[in-house]
């Protein structure tokens, strides 16, 4: 048998072992194991496995994942997100659909401090659906407008996905968090735009809100002025090469909880308990990572992923079109598995071939964050969905199926623009020293 | 095997909050990195006095990688007890009860055996390390005692995951 073969095989097995409702990273981590044994011979592949998981766990480019997830956390707990929320109600509440686009800002502003979707869907429920709620929404459209403007968490960043993509491709994370500002400002503006002609359809889905002085105006800016300065401190730091994201993530921590402490919203029993959410997340994250190194060590041996990018750049069909047929594994991919292990899982194959038909890494990382978005709010694994549905239990799951919908559409046509202009992506990340 | 149920669990805890104070150490120490290593460029720029003894912490670099292998490493088993790992179960939760026991039971088992392995090969890996005197560039630190850590966090996972297994086997076999 070729080692082209076993590697083929080792992928089937993979995708088999997946849906048995296995640990990704243990599937994925034994599987690399017993490949890499069988194609190498046993004692490296016990070896491969031990330096393996002390080299991912001890990774200094690691390190930054619980930090920026910490600092999620504490934002959360000490209730950054609640007067995010309260900042864009105050502004833009009182038009009709106004909460509904409020969610969306909200929710942008929150990822620019949270790095996952689970967490900005979740953390942004809780506050803006009973508002929501209580000014008659249409329910339909309030949990699709959080599930879905919760996804911008893995683009705007920090972003955990960005970060795994960066380490595991070599790329710079600066870069790739700098690439995902426009294009999450550009989504961000998409979702306002989807509920605004949605209302103007059907004015009944989100009736007008209470009006609110100039004065209440100026005094709700406050709230954005915490999160702008972390965004700054953080950001800032990164773009102008004074930080390396562990150092600027670490800041970005002691400062929201510097910040916490000062204002009193910080209590001890709510610090460990970020603590604790902190440290499960990480872990979680972190040993997707490692499973995903060990079994991306079988594929290189096989050769499978270098092969299968020669062969596809070989193919006499446009790169336009090779891309499709990625970006729709992706997006099949997405529907059936979370957004991180869907990424960890292909990095080793797809990469390869979107080099091979010569694309900017950064561009196809954030290409690849934008599908996986739209995996992360479609049936039947819509990961968003289930979180949202957790918040808001009286909303029936279809309900916010349907709600997504529209939204997805959004996303499918930023994706577009982005595969047009890449530009978007790129400009950014292009002004960095 | 129900017996080793609380202490399999009292021992995740307790390691999940070394995890934690390892994650609380390395934003510390990585902040007080940065601000002792501005006081140096705002002395080098004013020769502010206040400012002349900052110096930056020699080794944080090392220290903040031996700090994150402690974050993950001892987060795995209580990760494990809460089922916090990502995992697709949508086709699964199609099958009947009886089918999805054994199931559990065979991943479980795999999960099991890559634990023991882990364990294992990091207590050799260790070993390894500890007579070739490996040691870290800047403080000189050995690398031995935090592989043999994972070593350690990896026995408590198999701990957690014998549990489980001990409580989804006799489910293949109900009447």
């Amino acid at each position: 048998m070729s080692v082209t073969t076993i590697g083929i095989i080792g992928l089937i097995v993979l995708v088999i072992l997946l849906f048995s409702n296995m640990p990704v990273g243990f599937v994925m981590g034994f599987l690399g194991f017993l490949g890499f044994s069988y194609v190498v011979n046993l004692h490296a592949g016990l070896c491969l496995l031990a330096r393996d998981v002390f080299e991912v766990f001890s990774s200094y480019g690691l390190t930054v994942i619980p930090l920026f997830v910490f600092m999620g956390q504490i934002a959360f707990y000490s209730g950054i997100s609640r007067r995010l929320y309260d900042s864009a109600y105050v502004l833009v509440g009182s038009r009709r659909g106004g909460l509904a686009m409020a969610t969306v800002a909200a929710c942008a502003g929150f990822s620019a401090i949270s790095g996952s979707t689970n967490a900005t869907a979740a953390t942004m429920g809780t506050v803006t659906l009973p508002e929501m709620k209580r000014y008659k929404y249409d329910m339909s459209l309030a949990t699709g407008t959080v599930a879905a403007a919760g996804s911008l968490g893995i683009l705007i960043p920090p972003s955990v996905i960005f970060i795994v993509y960066g380490i595991l491709t070599e790329q710079s994370i600066g870069k790739l968090f700098a690439a995902g500002i426009l294009p999450g400002i550009l989504l961000s503006i998409l979702f306002l735009l989807t509920i605004y002609l949605r209302v103007l359809k059907n004015p009944s889905l989100a009736p007008a809100g209470p009006k609110t002085t100039l004065k209440e105006k100026i005094k709700s800016f406050m709230g954005i002025i915490e999160t702008l300065i972390l965004f700054a401190l953080v950001m800032g730091g990164i773009f102008f090469g004074i930080f390396t994201p562990t150092e600027a993530a670490a800041a970005g921590a002691f400062f929201t909880i510097l910040m916490a402490v000062i204002r009193r919203q910080l209590t001890w029993p709510s610090f460990v308990q970020s603590l604790a959410d902190t440290t499960r997340i990480s872990c979680m994250v972190m040993v997707i990572v490692t499973g995903a190194v060990v079994f991306g060590h079988f594929m290189a041996v096989t050769r499978l992923p270098y092969d299968l990018a020669t062969w596809v750049s070989g193919l006499p069909l446009p790169n336009w079109a090779i891309m499709s047929v990625v970006i729709l594994v992706y997006l099949f991919g997405g529907c059936f598995m979370d957004a991180l292990a869907m990424i960890m899982l292909t990095i080793p194959i797809f990469f390869p071939v979107s080099q091979a038909l010569g694309y900017d890494p950064i561009w196809f990382g954030v290409v690849i964050v934008l599908i996986t978005e739209m995996g992360v709010i479609t049936p039947p694994v819509g990961v968003n969905v289930y979180v949202v549905s957790g918040v808001a239990k009286d909303v029936p799951l279809e309900d916010i199926f349907r709600g997504v919908l529209p939204m997805l559409a959004a996303l499918l046509v930023c994706n577009i623009l982005l595969l047009i202009f890449p530009q978007i992506a790129l400009f950014l990340p292009g002004l960095m020293r | 095997m129900g017996f080793l149920e609380k202490p399999s669990k009292g021992l995740a805890k307790i390691l999940y909050w070394v995890a934690g104070a390892g994650i609380v150490s390395m934003m510390l120490l990585t902040c007080a990195d940065i601000i002792l290593r501005f006081g140096v460029t705002v002395y080098h720029e004013y020769h502010w006095q206040f400012f002349s003894h900052f110096r930056p912490i020699p080794g944080t670099y090392e220290l903040v990688c031996f700090l994150g292998s402690v974050a993950v490493a001892f987060a795995m088993a209580h990760t494990s007890v809460e089922q916090g790992h990502v995992a697709v179960s949508i086709v699964v939760s199609l099958f009947p009860k009886r089918v999805q026991a054994v199931i559990e039971t065979i991943t479980t088992l795999f999960g099991l055996i890559l634990f023991i392995l882990l364990s294992w090969q990091s207590v050799l890996y260790a070993g390894d390390l500890l007579r070739r005197g490996e040691v870290s560039p800047t403080l000189q630190l050995p690398f031995y005692p935090f592989v043999y850590g994972i070593g350690f966090a990896s026995a408590a996972v198999c701990l957690v995951l014998l549990v489980d297994l001990s409580k989804c086997l006799p489910e293949v076999f109900r009447k």
